[in-house]
């Protein structure tokens, strides 16, 4: 034995908990109308373009093929204020497994991004714009009873019975517009 | 002799396997499975992910119309079950067709809910193949019913994972990556440590660091029914525009290591249109040329730096793919300032890393 076989088995941990992490990147597809112009653009045409009246929402399901090494989901979210006045954006992020062709059960109650803290939002409703957000890379400590709703922005987590299935993130945003949606395990070591 | 596995693997630990030590705590049973999980599970996550805001991936026409098309790359020779999710509305049927090489294979569909709901389609792959990609068209048509079209919201796709054992004999993706499964049973405490099973190991894990990665899988919507005529109509984007430059970087990892050894490579597929003689776009610090419509393929090296601070949030070195924010791109992806703009567009665009 010595340093060759050691880096064998270095190798094939950052293989399993580096290289092979699961990983679902969405980009999220919207009307390409340009208002002024009347026209079907047919590409966005700019940085963040769209629209969405007060208090309405974009929801959007999600298929993430987890690993059986999956145990925490990181979040980047591109996302677009509303371009009404007085609007304070959301962005409700959930996990749910997939039964039966069907979404079925939530097995993490989610975050909760809201703005100002998390969110930008528009000052003078002249424009919808594009922004990141994201959730960090640590893992949250959830207090002994559980949780029963949303919580601030944290990785999602999947509890052990559902690791290796397929799972749906559902990402619903209130007076704000999804751009992107990518969402990959976090790297927590290799032991 | 079984080329088992178990599933999550359990890592052997580096530490019990220097100099010195007793080969006698099963490390190397741990390091054989581990290998052999890697070959049937490793990959086998998202390779197709794209969605779309409410009524915008939408079909009206009673005949099947190709919408989407998009470039998969294959994790090995072995995974033949290409899985997809959907996400649709409305009555309609969904067909599927994968090509590799010469050789097409398709799946078919239809659903009638008229809320969102999910669709589950698996195109099997019957004949043997040394294909390093395939194309992966998607035909949408309405049935009758309502609401009155059939649409997409959400398309995923992923090949299906492999279960124990592994497949005697030696496994291949595409004809030079070779991986030799281990025999658990020859590899317990009480058999010799043979030279052979570090030869292959080595060949199994340089094997394994060249199975691509999926970063981006972005199609142009084609073929509505008719051209938008209002903003309430749907106007999804049919080509790569402008505004994709923010959207559509997407946060990956890759080690810093093979970045700075030039050892690691961005194959990049696009679906032109629209091509006169050639044009250029930027993407991750390359200049990419393409001359002739159709898909066309280029293979690059990551130039741009890593994002730093996302590189500290996840511990990971983490680089943006995606078409670039260069004077060059804002002159020859779409914005509003030209319509219809007639230049050469891309309308498909599927990124990997190898």
């Amino acid at each position: 034995m010595g340093s060759g076989v050691a880096q064998m088995a270095l190798a094939l941990k950052q293989l399993t908990n580096v290289k092979f992490r699961a990983a679902g990147y969405y980009p999220v597809g919207r009307s390409t109308w340009h208002p002024v112009l009347g026209q079907y653009i047919k590409a966005n045409y700019w940085w963040g373009s769209g629209s969405i009246s007060k208090g309405a929402t974009d929801e959007h399901d999600l298929f993430y093929f987890s690993q059986p090494t999956s145990e925490w989901i990181g979040l980047e979210i591109v996302y677009g204020p509303s371009a009404e006045l007085d609007v304070e954006p959301e962005i409700l992020c959930e996990l749910y497994d997939v039964s039966g062709g069907a979404v079925s059960t939530k097995i993490d109650e989610g975050i909760l991004f809201t703005s100002p803290d998390h969110l930008q939002r528009d000052s003078d409703g002249q424009s919808v714009g594009a922004f990141r957000v994201n959730t960090g890379g640590r893992p949250y400590v959830f207090p002994s009873a559980g949780i029963s709703a949303p919580t601030i922005p944290r990785p999602l987590y999947i509890p052990s019975a559902n690791r290796g299935d397929e799972l749906v993130v559902r990402v619903t945003a209130t007076d704000a517009i999804v751009f992107g949606v990518y969402m990959f395990d976090l790297y927590l070591g290799a032991s | 002799m079984s080329n088992s596995f178990t599933s999550p693997p359990t890592l052997g630990s580096e530490l019990t396997v220097v100099a010195g030590q007793p080969i006698t705590e099963g490390a190397i049973s741990a390091m054989s499975e581990t290998a052999n999980y890697l070959w049937a599970v490793g990959g086998s996550h998202n390779c197709l992910s794209q969605a779309w805001a409410e009524g915008q991936c939408t079909q009206k026409g009673t005949a099947y119309q190709l919408m989407l098309s998009y470039r998969i790359p294959t994790i090995s020779n072995d995974h033949y079950d290409f899985h997809m999710h959907f996400i649709a509305l409305g009555p309609g049927c969904i067909r599927s067709t994968l090509t590799l090489g010469a050789s097409s294979y398709t799946s078919e569909t239809c659903s009638t809910g008229a809320g969102p709901h999910v669709i589950e389609q698996s195109v099997v792959v019957t004949s043997a193949s040394t294909a390093t990609y395939a194309t992966l068209d998607i035909e949408v048509k309405h049935t009758t019913g309502t609401p009155n079209h059939h649409e997409l919201r959400c398309v995923a796709g992923r090949w299906v994972a492999k279960t124990s054992p592994v497949d005697t004999g030696a496994r291949y993706l595409g004809t030079t990556d070779e991986f030799i499964p281990f025999g658990i049973n020859r590899v317990g405490n009480d058999n010799a440590l043979s030279a052979r099973w570090g030869v292959d190991m080595l060949r199994n894990i340089e094997t394994l660091r060249r199975r691509p990665i999926s970063y981006l899988s972005w199609s142009g919507v084609d073929n509505l029914l008719a051209a938008p005529t209002g903003p309430t109509d749907p106007a999804p984007a049919l080509y790569l525009g402008l505004g994709d430059i923010f959207s559509l970087q997407v946060p990956v990892h890759i080690p810093q290591e093979v970045v700075e050894q030039g050892s690691y490579t961005i194959h990049l597929h696009a679906y032109l249109v629209d091509v006169v003689g050639s044009i250029e776009f930027d993407f991750m610090g390359d200049r990419v040329s393409f001359s002739a419509n159709g898909w066309q393929t280029a293979e690059i090296e990551i130039q741009v730096e890593a994002d730093d601070d996302l590189s500290r949030l996840l511990d990971l070195n983490i680089y943006r793919i995606g078409p670039e924010n260069t004077f060059d791109n804002t002159e020859v992806l779409i914005d509003a300032g030209t319509v219809p703009w007639t230049a050469a567009k891309i309308q498909s665009l599927s990124i990997w890393g190898v």
